[in-house]
């Protein structure tokens, strides 16, 4: 019983961390992508 | 300085007078704190009484959600009726009308209290006069905090596309650290002493009143402009 | 990538992989808890970061109110959304933590349920910033709204005083209550949180603030 609590935090520490700096990643993909397609209509207007 | 106090008087006289002509407000308030009263009854109601200590604590949390529930009009009712930018542009400055309307909403409160206090004690049954001095004092205090941090919630729903339906959202975070602190005190008051002496919370919730006074009242003139 | 950076990244996974090895090798078992003193390593940087990073939002909260540059105010949520996720980390081992000292996760001990209401409080500013559309309003109201929810930390910190409770007091006037070793690793742990929580403040302002200008550039051109 102890063991599984024990292993369960680590998780959740750095299952916290990374799951969010994935979440950021995806979210950075995402955003660049639109980036792009908005600059180029962006160059499409001029 | 005393210009400021004395707009901050007028201001609060005007919404007092109001009220008194009215009535609406501070009659809804005791009614919805009924309401209040009679749904938690159906859950800490065992074999026809209320524990002590968990009444004496329902009656500060009954207060907090009467709060929630009548301290929202204090700048919603300016923004409606299109006051508010009067406000915002009078030559007083803007701690003045939060402290109007801190004061008005403490005087709406209590009125509130005076009838509400008495009946909850009988109803969920526990003495308030064990240290009646005490209890007034954190009724004094706890009502003040509670009308300090509603009147600035208030404020801050101004911006809002959903006004009302956020007020809670802005009322629960500032308002919890008082009412935590007003049930500990009132559970002493009505069971006796703990480990922790009860002047040194009294101490603690007067710390709460005055910084959560002194932070709105700085940061308000953000508060009125547009 | 600049040198800085590098450098600063790779300070933060050494002391990382240090964290890591301390809290699970060279600590000794404590003398009363046993082996899950290893969870309180875990558990209280979080708690801590997250304390900082709420005094981070009323920093960026003051800091909007005085300089009206947004970008205080991004740092600000950018804070607020961090602090929520290490509140998140702190909650959640301390409901291990719980589990395995007491039998049950929650106890409404004053420590964990301030713990809870901060966690609800921030969650609370959150939603009310996304139902304010003017984005100078939002940022204005947002910061007054981070600096009066501020003494709720305050009150979260002082909660073991004041309240009977089943929490662990470490810090007493006679200094810490524990072992050298312990202490060694409690201070890697708070350096290597702080350091981590750093990396991602940074990281999400930068992906918070290019999406701003995203939607910013959509704006113009509608």
């Amino acid at each position: 019983m102890q063991q599984v609590e024990l292993f369960v935090v680590a998780v959740i520490l750095w299952g916290g961390i990374f799951a969010f700096l994935a979440y950021l990643l995806l979210r950075m993909i995402g955003i660049e992508k639109q980036l792009k397609i908005v600059e180029s209509q962006v160059e499409g207007d001029q | 300085m005393t210009s400021g106090f004395g707009a901050a008087l007028a201001i609060a006289k005007k919404d007092i007078v109001t009220q008194f002509r009215k009535k609406f407000e501070a009659f809804s308030m005791f009614l919805f704190a009924l309401i209040a009263v009679l749904a938690f009854s159906f859950a800490v109601v065992t074999g026809g009484v209320v524990p002590e200590e968990v009444g004496s604590a329902l009656l500060w949390v009954i207060i907090f959600f009467t709060g929630m529930f009548g301290f929202a009009p204090i700048f919603l009712s300016e923004s409606e009726t299109g006051t508010l930018r009067g406000l915002a542009t009078a030559p007083i400055p803007a701690w003045s009308v939060y402290l109007g309307k801190v004061i008005y909403g403490f005087f709406l409160m209590g009125l509130v209290e005076i009838f509400l206090v008495p009946i909850i004690s009988v109803l969920f049954g526990f003495s308030i006069l064990n240290d009646l001095p005490l209890a007034i004092a954190t009724l004094l205090v706890g009502t003040l905090d509670l009308a300090a941090v509603g009147s600035m919630a208030s404020a801050l729903t101004m911006p809002s596309e959903s006004k009302a339906t956020v007020f809670p959202l802005v009322y629960f975070p500032t308002a919890t650290s008082g009412l935590m602190l007003l049930i500990e005190i009132t559970k002493i008051i009505v069971l006796g002493p703990g480990l922790i002496p009860v002047l040194l919370i009294f101490e603690i919730l007067l710390a709460h009143l005055i910084a959560m006074l002194t932070l709105s009242a700085s940061v308000f003139h953000f508060a009125l402009s547009p | 990538m600049s040198r800085t950076r590098l450098i600063f990244l790779a300070i933060t996974a050494v002391i990382s992989l240090l964290y890591v090895y301390m809290t699970w090798i060279f600590s000794p078992p404590d003398a009363i808890l046993g082996e899950n003193v290893r969870i309180f390593f875990q558990h209280v940087a979080p708690a801590l970061v997250s304390y900082g990073l709420f005094g981070g939002t009323l920093l960026c909260g003051v800091m909007y109110l005085w300089k009206g540059d947004l970008k205080y105010d991004i740092l600000g949520a950018v804070s607020i959304k961090l602090g929520l996720l290490f509140t998140t980390i702190t909650l959640l081992s301390g409901m291990m933590w719980a589990d395995a000292a007491w039998g049950t996760p929650w106890n409404w001990d004053p420590r964990e349920t301030t713990t809870l209401i901060l966690w609800v409080a921030y969650a609370c500013i959150l939603a009310y910033r996304a139902s304010v559309s003017d984005r100078e309003s939002r940022a204005q109201f947002g910061s007054i709204f981070g600096i009066v929810a501020f003494p709720m930390v305050i009150l979260s910190y002082l909660s073991i005083r004041i309240w009977e409770t089943l929490h662990p007091i470490v810090i007493e006037p006679s200094g810490l209550q524990m072992e050298v070793e312990h202490m060694m690793t409690l201070l890697v742990a708070m350096i290597a949180v702080t350091f981590i929580a750093l990396i991602m403040v940074e990281l999400t302002y930068k992906v918070d603030s290019a999406q701003e200008k995203l939607m910013r550039i959509k704006m113009e051109r509608s």
